[in-house]
């Protein structure tokens, strides 16, 4: 959409300012998997929206039969389970060693409550994310 | 701002009746005939379109020139939302099925009114956010 500017390299982030950001601050986690670890298993429901600070994630089906797709630098996931909670069918798991940020949906929730411009872009970036990713599956070729 | 569904149009299901009426002043009504092309392939146009009455086939062109149907969409349907979002072009034909009803938002219209009406804006978003979701979590059930 070109109603914002991009910002930040954070895909979730990406058209707020810093202070807009530092409100997140406190909730957020960061965690280091290496390459091969299982983030999520499809049995567990996401709380949080991931960004990935470096290396590679791949998001598969719950029989880890069909990648879904990857998660590269600065890109979001589990945005899906934030916009329509649900049951979980995906795995992820880190294919290269790998840090992720952790933004809890109760947080977003709080911070989108407390301020509309927050609340504005941060669902602008999660647009795009969706759309992307919507993209990504119908230009699949197999 | 809490986000409550307030009625179950896929654009405007978190606004209210004052800002429905606000983001109406914008919208074309618009009838098509049975067989008629909504969206076009390759079209770059960004509006969002509503298919209030009727529906529609979405169709892609392969190679060979044969059509093949991904899907059909009936009333209470929302089109174009992905390059809405990312302008791209249109990567699919839409053609009416039966006679439509089809309520048009256009782009440039719309970013107007959302630079001076951030709740409409934000509530718009959210509402494609579930939208796009659901097409989402539809592809990749395909898929598992």
């Amino acid at each position: 959409m070109n109603l914002f500017v991009r910002r930040q390299d954070n895909d979730l982030f990406k058209y707020l300012n810093e202070a807009q950001i530092r409100i997140f601050d406190n909730g957020m986690i960061s965690e280091v998997h290496s390459a091969g670890t299982v983030i999520l298993e499809s049995t567990q429901a996401p709380t949080e929206i991931l960004v990935l600070q470096s290396g590679e994630l791949g998001l598969y089906s719950n029989d880890r039969k069909q990648k879904i797709g990857c998660i590269f630098e600065g890109e979001m996931v589990f945005e899906l389970f934030y916009v329509m909670p649900q049951a979980n069918i995906f795995t992820l798991i880190a294919e290269k060693d790998s840090v992720i940020m952790k933004v809890p949906f109760v947080d977003i929730n709080r911070f989108c409550s407390m301020d509309m411009e927050v609340f504005v872009r941060i669902h602008a970036a999660i647009n795009d994310s969706l759309c992307l990713k919507n993209i990504s599956l119908t230009h699949r070729r197999n | 701002m809490e986000l409550l569904y307030l009625n179950e149009h896929p654009l405007l299901c978190f606004l209210d009746k004052a800002e429905i009426a606000k983001l109406n002043t914008i919208a074309i009504g618009k009838d098509f005939m049975a067989h008629d092309t909504i969206i076009r392939v390759n079209d770059r146009s960004r509006d969002l379109i509503c298919i209030d009455e009727g529906s529609v086939s979405v169709q892609v062109e392969k190679i060979d020139g044969s059509i093949i149907e991904m899907a059909r969409l009936h009333d209470g349907s929302l089109i174009g939302e992905m390059n809405f979002i990312i302008p791209t072009r249109r990567t699919a034909n839409v053609v009416s099925i039966t006679e439509i009803y089809a309520t048009i938002y256009p782009y440039q219209r719309m970013m107007e009114l959302f630079r001076d009406e951030t709740a409409i804006a934000a509530k718009v978003f959210a509402a494609l956010n579930v939208s796009l979701a659901s097409k989402y979590w539809f592809m990749v059930g395909r898929l598992c």
